[in-house]
Formats: structure tokens, C-alpha cells, sequence
């Protein structure tokens, strides 16, 4: 595991990120994905090592894909990833841009001048 | 001609000075509106007896009659002294309170101005005209008084802004000029709209829902109602709507999600407070915890996750579920603690903070005292700033420890003796009014019902100040 996913307590849901599907894919589509990943990083596909994450972009190489992959196909480790599972993009209260959503919404109402 | 205008000055004059009766908090201004009229009407026979030409007269009348209009020149130009006199002569536009009026647009002009220290300087000479006031402190010009401070003691802070505005819940509404309550509430609302909470969102409409016609105020209570019932848009907010098109993005934003799936709702919250603790962003406070607990550990979460448990082939559903349950409590216990032992670590830090509340406790103790014995006439805006930071500091230790009513019991008699001496020597009804109610709710609370029979006796129900 890469230290983003060890320090916050909170990391279960990252399985999905690296294999970047959703908590309503089937063992079958974790394994495709896991091996396209794993044939992608072999051959050194541009780009194949970036993965997005809540913090940002991240890196993943092959132990990291097989990690995620057996993790997934254990039925209580699958469980607790789609318990916790939020959306990559997902919008972080107090992170920078809901600063400018601020500064969208003092335009908005004519705060500007 | 001499005589005219001698009986208008006269009249103007006795208008200006006279006070009115205690159950009417804008009789000065209305005096004072008339007075402007009836010299506006004087200056007119003047000008035409002395045969002044009709564009001049023109000119002079647009200034006098219409100021409302001719001071947005003075506000675009970002020209502060000239907004504000002519705000001051608004007397239709701005009737509850012209003062408050001039402040408005005095303020108006220093957000068109760019050099921040231009601005900051505009700003100090617009509080320094509270100072010098000579008429009584009411509820608009208060607030106007928020909102300039709060831009010169923490510029860009809306959060700060924002806390002081809600610190106004208690203050009289009638005598807030309607555009001073939507500026009021547009600041307000600022800090709470990127989060878009209704129920935040419907407590500040109400705040500000004030006699005066705060459409926009209207419109977001009725769309939180309507949202709380769970009921479609009705007629009355379509109405709204259409009053508020200058602010459409905002109404339309509002039905939008008045409409929004309240599963689509939810899981976003969802997201965002899981989100929030994966990145350490959420606050540690009670209402997040029990937030957190809703959303996650509810019953129908329970029943969805044991039957996907199911479906996955985990061997024991029901502990699958005390499994998923165990480690939603040893996150939120580990963001707590990890928010609490910083706390602890800076014990040094916390204690330094609370000596200095205590020192500045003791010191608007002595402030009180001294305004209280002070021989000179002392501004009604000197009363009103040490009140609001008073205000400030129980807000503050009532946020932090709870000690809120402790502080206000050890200086009650303090205060009951400073409200009771503005209601009766300072004539300051509005303001005492605006202390009683605050302080009724936590004299009740500390149980001392002598001073909350009192202020309820003598200051609350002499009417509607």
C-alpha cells in the first residue's frame, strides 16, 4: 500500500481507485481490469501509472494493482471498500476550490462590485 | 420671504430636537424627514421667487427629492462623503432609518473603490460617523455598523462576518431599511451557500425576513419550508421567484435543489463528510459526529449492507455489519482523539487563550463601569461596540467550553445596571431593548429570575422598540 492510504486512518475504499471502477463491478471486471492495468504498466503505456484519487493524481505499479485485485475479490474486503467507497472526484469540504465557489457565489449576489 | 424661512428653520429646528415617545423608535427621523421636506419646499418658493433658472432648479430638486437615485452616481464614481449625504437626504427610499440609509450607500461607494487602502480609509471615515452621531442608535444603523467594523477589522473574512450578523438575532427588526436587511443577508448567507445547508440556510432567512420586504429573505424561507414539508413549489414561491429575478442564478440554484433526489442529496453528503475525514477537513464537532452517525450507521444502511453481504457470499451477514459498524466508530473515535491530543498538546496554547478571554472579560467589565460613570455624553455606538464584543466573547466561550453562562453571571448585576441606565438616562431604547432580549434567555438559564422579571417587567414589555 502506498503511504496515501496507510497514514489516514480512513482507506478502505482505494481498491476501486487503483483499478479505477465502481463499487457495482463484477469479480470478472476486476480481474480485466487488473490485467489490463498490470499489461499496460509492463509495457510502459504513458499515463498508465496515474490513477485519481481524492487527493489527487496518484501513482500505482504492478503490486499495487495485484494488491487491490485480491482485495476485491475477498467478499469482506470487498465489502468494506464499497461501504466506504466515494467517487475519486468527490468534492473535499474546505479544500481550495470551494474557496472560489465563495468568491463565485459573492459575484452571484452582487458583492462584487 | 424672511419670515418664510425663519418658520422653516424654526419648524426644522424644534422637528430635529424634539424626541419622540418611548414606544416609537423612528419618531426622530420621521421628524427629521419632514423637517428636510418642508425646507426642500421652502428652498423651491425661495429659488423661484429669486427667479433661478428651471435647470438649476431642476438640479437642486433632483438632489433634494430624488437623493436615492442621484447618490448611485456618487456610488459608481466610488465618491464615499457624497453617497453617504445624499443616502442621509433619502428619507422615502431609506424611511425606517436614513442613517442607516447613508451607510449603506456610503458603503456601497467603498466597494467600487480598488486601492484597498483608499478603501480601508474610506471605510474608517464611514465608522468614524457613528462616532460622532448625535441622534439615538437604532437597529438598521447597527447593523450597518456590523458590517463596515467587520470590513476593518477582518477584511475578507466572511466566516467572521457572518458570526457577528447572527450575534444581530435578538436586535428590533422594523426599523431596518429593506436594503440594508438584504445586504445584512447576502453577507450572512455567504459562507453557508458553497455547502448549501437548508437548514442554515432557513434560520438565516428568518433572521432576516424583516418587515421591511426582504424579498430575497422571503423567497429562501419559503423554498427551506417547502423543502423541510416536503412539498412541490407552490404559487407563492413561483411569485418569489419573479420578485427575485435580479438574483435568478441564486432562486434558480434554490429550486433546483428544492427539487434534487433526496438519495442523490444524501450520498453526496455522504461522500463529502467521508471525503472530508480522508483528507482531515471535517471539524470536530458534536453535530458532524451525530451527522456522521446518521448518515452512515442508520437502519436502513444496516438492512441494505447485510443483504449485499449476501450477495458478495460473506459467510455471516449480521457480523459483516457489526464489522462495518466497529470500523465506522474506531475512524470517528481516531479523528476525535487525533483533533483532541492536538488540543492537549497545546494545552499551554488553550490555557494562554483562556486567560486572555478572562482578562478581556474583566476588562469590558471595567469599560462598563466606566461608561456608566462617565459625566460626558458618551455615544450611543460606544455603548453598542463594547456590547458586541461582549456578545463576541460569551459566543465565543459558549462555542469553546459551555462557560458562556458562568461569564455572564459573574457580571450580571454589571450589565442589568448598564441596560437599565441606557433605558433611563441615555434614552437608548432600541439598544437597551436589543440587550434585553439577549440577556432574558440567559438570566433564566443561570436562575436569576429577579433580573429576568425585570427585564422582561421594565424593558420587554413597554412595547415593541
Amino acid at each position: 500500500m502506498i503511504p496515501a492510504f496507510t497514514e489516514p486512518p480512513l482507506c478502505h475504499f482505494w481498491p476501486f481507485w487503483v483499478l479505477e471502477l465502481g463499487p457495482e463491478c463484477s469479480d470478472i471486471q476486476v480481474e480485466k481490469a487488473a490485467r489490463e492495468i498490470t499489461a499496460k504498466l509492463a509495457l510502459g503505456v504513458p499515463g498508465a501509472a496515474d490513477f485519481q484519487a481524492v487527493p489527487g493524481t496518484l501513482q500505482r505499479d504492478e503490486a499495487l494493482v495485484r494488491e487491490a485485485r485480491n482485495l476485491l475479490l475477498d467478499p469482506d474486503q470487498r465489502l468494506l471498500a464499497e461501504f466506504w467507497y466515494i467517487d475519486p472526484g468527490s468534492r473535499v469540504p474546505g479544500a481550495d476550490e470551494n474557496l472560489s465557489s465563495v468568491d463565485y457565489w459573492r459575484q452571484l449576489l452582487g458583492l462584487d462590485a | 420671504m424672511t419670515f418664510l424661512v425663519l418658520l422653516s428653520l424654526i419648524l426644522l429646528l424644534r422637528l430635529i430636537g424634539g424626541s419622540g415617545p418611548p414606544g416609537d423608535e423612528r419618531a426622530v427621523h420621521d421628524n427629521y424627514a419632514i423637517g428636510m421636506w418642508v425646507l426642500a419646499f421652502v428652498l423651491f418658493v425661495i429659488l423661484r421667487a429669486f427667479q433661478v433658472p428651471w435647470p438649476f432648479i431642476g438640479i437642486i430638486g433632483a438632489l433634494v427629492f430624488i437623493p436615492s437615485v442621484v447618490s448611485l452616481v456618487f456610488v459608481r464614481l466610488g465618491w464615499v462623503a457624497p453617497a453617504y449625504c445624499l443616502g442621509r437626504l433619502a428619507m422615502m427610499y431609506f424611511y425606517r432609518d436614513p442613517a442607516a440609509g447613508a451607510h449603506y450607500r456610503g458603503f456601497q461607494a467603498s466597494q467600487y473603490i480598488k486601492d484597498p487602502h483608499r478603501r480601508r480609509r474610506a471605510l474608517t471615515w464611514l465608522r468614524n460617523r457613528f462616532q460622532g452621531k448625535r441622534f439615538k442608535i437604532y437597529s438598521g444603523e447597527m447593523v450597518m455598523f456590523v458590517i463596515i467594523d467587520a470590513h476593518l477589522v477582518r477584511p475578507g473574512d466572511e466566516a467572521f462576518l457572518a458570526r457577528q450578523l447572527r450575534c444581530l438575532k435578538t436586535v428590533s427588526k422594523p426599523s431596518i431599511p429593506a436594503p440594508v436587511s438584504v445586504l445584512a443577508l447576502k453577507f450572512a448567507l455567504l459562507p453557508v451557500l458553497p455547502g448549501w445547508n437548508w437548514r442554515q440556510i432557513k434560520s438565516i432567512a428568518e433572521q432576516w425576513d424583516t418587515p421591511a420586504y426582504n424579498l430575497l429573505a422571503k423567497f429562501l424561507f419559503e423554498a427551506a419550508w417547502l423543502r423541510r414539508e416536503n412539498a412541490p413549489p407552490s404559487k407563492m414561491l413561483r411569485f418569489l421567484w419573479l420578485c427575485n429575478l435580479r438574483y435568478y442564478k441564486l432562486a434558480n440554484t434554490a429550486i433546483r435543489r428544492l427539487n434534487a433526489d433526496d438519495k442523490i442529496e444524501a450520498r453526496a453528503s455522504r461522500d463529502a463528510l467521508i471525503a472530508g475525514l480522508y483528507t482531515g477537513h471535517v471539524e470536530g464537532e458534536e453535530s458532524q459526529r451525530s451527522l456522521a452517525m446518521r448518515l452512515l450507521l442508520n437502519p436502513g444502511q444496516g438492512l441494505l449492507w447485510r443483504q449485499r453481504a449476501q450477495v458478495l457470499g460473506v459467510p455471516n451477514p449480521d457480523a459483516a455489519w457489526q464489522n462495518l459498524e466497529r470500523t465506522v466508530l474506531a475512524h470517528f473515535r481516531a479523528h476525535f482523539r487525533a483533533g483532541s491530543s492536538d488540543h492537549a498538546l497545546d494545552r499551554e496554547a488553550d490555557m494562554n487563550t483562556w486567560e486572555e478571554r478572562q482578562k478581556a472579560l474583566g476588562y469590558l467589565q471595567s469599560s462598563i463601569v466606566t461608561l456608566q460613570n462617565s459625566r460626558q455624553k458618551v455615544s450611543g455606538f460606544e455603548h453598542f461596540s463594547i456590547w458586541m464584543s461582549l456578545l463576541t466573547l460569551l459566543t465565543d466561550l459558549k462555542r469553546d467550553s459551555g462557560d458562556d453562562v458562568l461569564a455572564f453571571g459573574s457580571m450580571s448585576g454589571s450589565i442589568w445596571n448598564w441596560i437599565a441606565g441606557l433605558w433611563n438616562d441615555h434614552r437608548e431604547y432600541c439598544l437597551a431593548n436589543f440587550m434585553a432580549r439577549t440577556c432574558a434567555p440567559l438570566a433564566r438559564s443561570l436562575g436569576h429570575h429577579e433580573m429576568y422579571r425585570r427585564l422582561n417587567n421594565d424593558i420587554l414589555n413597554h412595547g415593541s422598540r
